[in-house]
């Protein structure tokens, strides 16, 4: 065991993280330079396209130092906000982590987190200055920002090209020397923690494991602790970088564990795994159940595609324990699914692969959070679609969840930045200069308001340089309203939304003035209607079509009018009606275009 | 559908100019030879035509392009082409342009046998005459007029309404002057911008805009209305008459009967097969020269296309759709099939009974694409 070190890489996206990375399994022979493309490419489509690795593989490397064998695991996070409790988990499972900044860039908001979190868990942090050889490099600059914003000294900052491989060796070398290794009594219970989960078609659902105390083998009896459910090993094994079985798993390492499990809530984040005949009275400390945050429903755009959406679900949640769907049926748009994610980023993947890998068209309908409401009966309920809300009389109290919001960004931006937030009903907490060049500024803001566009407008009032992450912090009572819309006096309950009481006019009246321009005309006037209740606050209409006539129509006309008439057909198919009125898609997400703070 | 008595629509494809808006298939007449050259073309397709035509056509129409260019002795071997493969019909209409109306041309129509005129007026106001790009003024339409109605008791006048820089008071006067001449019959037809048209090209380019929609509606209720009071019924969408005096050959189209159209482009209707000639000359010229039917396109249309395109012609019409007329065409009850549309119509004010069917309203009218689309 003194010979293991388990480590992860915290950096922000771009920083060199993959490349790294791939520089220690090189030098550490553990996979050849050819392999290493594959490697690379092997990541889903979607991840490069959006320039983010949502989960890599752990991984083994053999280190000899001084004649020395040193098993180093290096465990990855994911690299998004949205996952930060899987993040939470893998530092979790390590003594160590490599914090890697660009040194053209320097710190962003959520390496900064990150990083705050390994060293809250107790892990040796080793700061690493990666793309030296750039002319843009600011080694001096970020140092300093290393050192202020998380004290330590620059003496212990490595500095690195990870691309020309330069003080690569030094990194190996720091990772043995500064990283304590592992403690834990093989002997004890078994006490193993799940840091991440993946659905593998031929050995079923797997757990990655750290082992704290104790081992574990193929045929031993374990317990889930959270749940209490027991399993059969099937099948131990390492990170080679391919699944390796092997005998036993013993404390201080990181590797696999087999059940012939079908279900991957089975094996949820954060859990831990004992052995059913003597098993460890309490649980590796942190473990909670990954709550979605953002809620959505997505709705064929066919109605007969309701069957394949349901399969399509339930084979993605193979792989996603934190993805989770209940059947909904919506007057307006039929059958469907209310889906739940961690975050946004969640969401888009979700919707993408879903159009993407299954072949679906989708409505996705305005996403929200969930909403804690006190009723007077003193009763609490979640409701995860704002059209659950029950009557007002019954309502105690309203509560929505908040967040604290860390923006970096140069100081140019602050201005721009506090005015995004402010609108956003944030509430400033703090502003620290990190150097010259960064400012970290602090919000606690409702969820609500971030999930629309607020990564978007924060990265375009600060031309892109501000980066931002968040936590949760918990529930806050909250003056919301509910707005229905109503057309031709007919609630649709796919647009209702909520939505702060002093923000409910002007957003009434936005989405009303939207949906005006998106509906067409029809043969009657459609009235559009914001309500809270019963109190409509915004009107408009969409006044009937008055002429839609062809003039001639004599001998040749008749067919080429007949064709024009079934393409207009075509068209009006591609509506959904709403007692009379026909709709077109974009208005289901109409809100989300009028977020827009232009005054 | 009257089946076997055919309508017989023969189409001149000449213009002295092209009109602004015009998205019927001319061309601009480069020499006056092609004209003889073209009745040379019609005379092989009749002959491909022969067994259909005999006794049985009902109206023959001679449409454009402009008909009136045909000089007389052009017009007297079109008449004996005629003479050659049927018997003259009751209703023979020939469509004019009021630049090439001679008296000598007229004399000519009437001893072929024709017995209809329609002239293309468009507009009695110089200016939007330009504008249209129109090769004549309001005064050769008066001039016009006077001739025609020296040998013809049924003249037609065409109008054009919503046209931009067009407003109210100008239509309103074109419409007066109009009826002053006393025509049988007239048809209003509003202005659409018709793709590959120099309207078109000026409306991407910004240069004109289209007219307000309800500038429009007005232009036409106005008219209808002017019309009725001074005693023209309108019997179709754009078309209105006196009591008797409806055009037969077009009725037709709205009451489903067979036709058939000689000459570029036209197209006919024979036992359920719609078919549509080529609109190129040269592919027209090619084939006839190669003794083939100058067919460019035809489709069998479904019982389903027909049952539809019945009930959108007929509800063109004041008459409206007749239900036992329906019945005799497709052996089935409309009803059956379209009674919860007819309903939803009705209800919203565009449908009504009649004593034998239903028609639409004047509301229903203005939005009958909508209505239709919901038929077919
Ligand atoms: N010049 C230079 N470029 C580097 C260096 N390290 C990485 N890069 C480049 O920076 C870009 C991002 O590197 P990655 O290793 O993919 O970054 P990452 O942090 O893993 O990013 P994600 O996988 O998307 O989270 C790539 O184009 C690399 O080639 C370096 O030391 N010098
Ligand atoms: S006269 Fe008629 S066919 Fe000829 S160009 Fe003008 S509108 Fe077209």
């Amino acid at each position: 065991m003194k010979h293991i070190r388990n480590f992860s890489i915290i950096a922000h996206i771009d920083h060199g993280k993959s490349t790294l990375a791939d520089r220690l399994l090189e030098i550490t022979n553990t996979i050849p330079k050819r392999k290493l493309v594959d490697q690379v490419l092997d990541r889903m489509e979607l991840e490069r396209e959006k320039g983010i690795t949502i989960k890599a593989k752990p991984v083994r490397m053999i280190y000899n130092k001084n004649g020395i064998d040193y098993e180093l695991n290096l465990i990855d996070t994911p690299g998004h906000v949205d996952f930060s409790y899987e993040v939470s988990r893998a530092l979790s499972a390590c003594e160590g982590a490599l914090l890697l900044v660009d040194a053209t860039q320097g710190i962003e908001a959520q390496t900064m987190a990150n990083a705050h979190l390994a060293m809250e868990l107790g892990l040796t942090i080793i700061p690493i200055i990666n793309k030296i050889d750039l002319p843009s490099a600011d080694i001096e600059l970020v140092s300093e920002e290393i050192e202020n914003t998380f004290l330590i000294p620059k003496e212990e900052i490595i500095l690195t090209s990870a691309k020309e491989g330069v003080g690569v060796q030094e990194v190996l070398d720091a990772i043995v020397e500064r990283i304590p290794p592992p403690k834990g009594d093989p002997n004890s219970p078994l006490a193993a923690l799940i840091f991440d989960a993946v659905y593998d078609s031929y050995l079923g659902v797997l757990a990655y494991l750290r082992i704290f105390d104790g081992k574990v083998k193929a045929g031993d009896k374990i317990k889930v602790f959270s749940t209490g459910r027991e399993f059969e090993v099937t099948e131990v094994g390492i990170f080679a970088p391919d699944y390796k079985k092997i005998d036993m798993l013993e404390a201080g390492e990181v590797g696999y564990l087999a059940a012939s499990i079908k279900d991957i809530g089975e094996f949820l984040v954060g859990d831990t795994i004992t052995l059913s005949k003597n098993p460890v009275s309490k649980p590796v400390p942190g473990f909670k159940k990954a709550q979605p945050m953002v809620f959505c429903g997505f709705y064929p755009l066919e109605g007969g595609d309701y069957e394949e959406l349901r399969d399509a679900l339930s084979k993605l949640r193979l792989e996603d324990a934190s993805l989770i769907y209940s059947q909904e049926v919506s007057e307006a748009l039929g059958f469907g699914f209310r889906v739940g994610f961690l975050g946004l980023l969640h969401m888009e993947i979700t919707q993408e692969r879903l159009e993407r890998e299954f072949g679906l068209r989708l409505i996705k309908t305005m996403p929200n959070v969930v909403y804690e409401i006190v009723l007077v009966s003193g009763e609490v309920v979640h409701i995860e679609n704002p059209s659950e809300l029950p009557s007002p009389e019954k309502i105690e109290e309203i509560r929505e969840p908040y967040i604290k919001a860390s923006i970096i960004t140069p100081p140019d931006f602050i201005g721009p930045l506090m005015e995004l937030a402010n609108d956003r009903r944030g509430k400033f907490i703090n502003m620290e200069y990190l150097d010259a060049v960064k400012v970290l500024i602090e919000y606690e803001l409702p969820l609500n308001e971030i999930i629309i566009d607020f990564y978007d407008k924060l990265k375009s009032r600060s031309r892109g340089y501000a980066s931002f992450d968040y936590e949760y912090i918990g529930y806050r009572p909250s003056k919301l309203v509910k707005i229905d819309i109503l057309l031709n006096g007919m609630p649709v309950d796919a647009l209702s939304f909520m939505v702060h009481k002093d923000k409910a006019y002007m957003w009434g009246r936005r989405i009303i003035e939207k949906l005006r321009k998106v509906i067409p005309r029809q043969l009657f006037d459609v009235s559009i209607q914001a309500a809270i209740g019963k109190r409509v606050i915004a009107r408009e209409t969409v006044k009937a079509l008055r002429k839609d006539v062809t003039a001639k129509c004599y001998g040749g006309d008749i067919t080429r009018k007949r064709k024009l008439l079934e393409k207009q057909k075509e068209g009006k198919k591609k509506m959904k009606k709403i007692g009379r009125v026909e709709i077109p898609q974009e208005a289901f997400l109409a809100v989300l275009d009028i977020s827009d703070e232009k005054r | 559908m009257k089946k076997g008595k055919k309508r017989l629509y023969i189409h001149i494809p000449f213009c002295i100019k092209r009109c602004n808006y015009c998205g019927f298939v001319s061309s601009v007449l480069k020499d006056k030879r092609e004209l003889s050259n073209y009745i040379d073309y019609l005379s092989l397709e009749f002959e491909l035509y022969k067994d259909r035509l005999k006794d049985n056509i009902i109206t023959i129409y001679i449409g454009g392009g402009t008909p009136s260019l045909f000089e007389p002795y052009e017009i007297y071997t079109l008449g004996e082409l005629l003479f050659k493969y049927l018997s003259l019909p009751g209703e023979f209409t020939i469509e004019a342009n009021p630049e090439s109306i001679t008296r000598d041309k007229v004399l000519a129509w009437r001893d072929i046998g024709v017995n209809r005129v329609s002239l293309g007026v468009q507009s009695f106001d110089d200016e939007v005459l330009s504008f249209l790009g129109r090769p004549h003024t309001a005064g050769d339409a008066v001039d016009a007029i006077s001739i025609l109605k020296d040998y013809f008791d049924n003249i037609s006048f065409d109008f054009i309404y919503g046209i931009p820089n067009q407003d109210m008071s100008i239509w309103h006067k074109t419409l007066k002057r109009a009826i002053a001449f006393g025509p049988q019959h007239l048809s209003l037809y509003a202005l659409s911008i018709e793709n590959g048209t120099t309207f078109c090209k000026w409306y991407k380019r910004g240069k004109i805009h289209m007219m307000d929609e309800d500038l429009v509606v007005d232009m036409y209720e106005f008219g209808v209305h002017f019309l009725k009071e001074n005693g023209y019924k309108r019997y179709e969408i754009s078309n209105f008459s006196f009591p008797g005096k409806e055009s037969i050959h077009n009725m037709g189209y709205w009451t489903y009967d067979e036709y058939l159209g000689l000459g570029v482009s036209a197209s006919s209707f024979v036992e359920g097969i719609r078919y549509i000639n080529y609109s190129s000359m040269t592919d027209y010229f090619k084939s006839l020269k190669n003794g083939a039917y100058p067919i460019a396109y035809s489709e069998k249309l479904s019982k389903e296309k027909m049952m539809g395109e019945y009930i959108i012609l007929r509800l063109r019409t004041n008459r409206g759709l007749l239900i036992d007329e329906f019945i005799d065409i497709f052996g089935i009850d409309p009803l059956s099939i379209y009674k919860d549309k007819f309903a939803y119509f009705i209800d919203l004010g565009f449908m009504e009974h009649t004593e034998y069917g239903y028609r639409l309203t004047d509301k229903g009218i203005l939005v009958s694409n909508q209505i239709f689309v919901e038929i077919i």
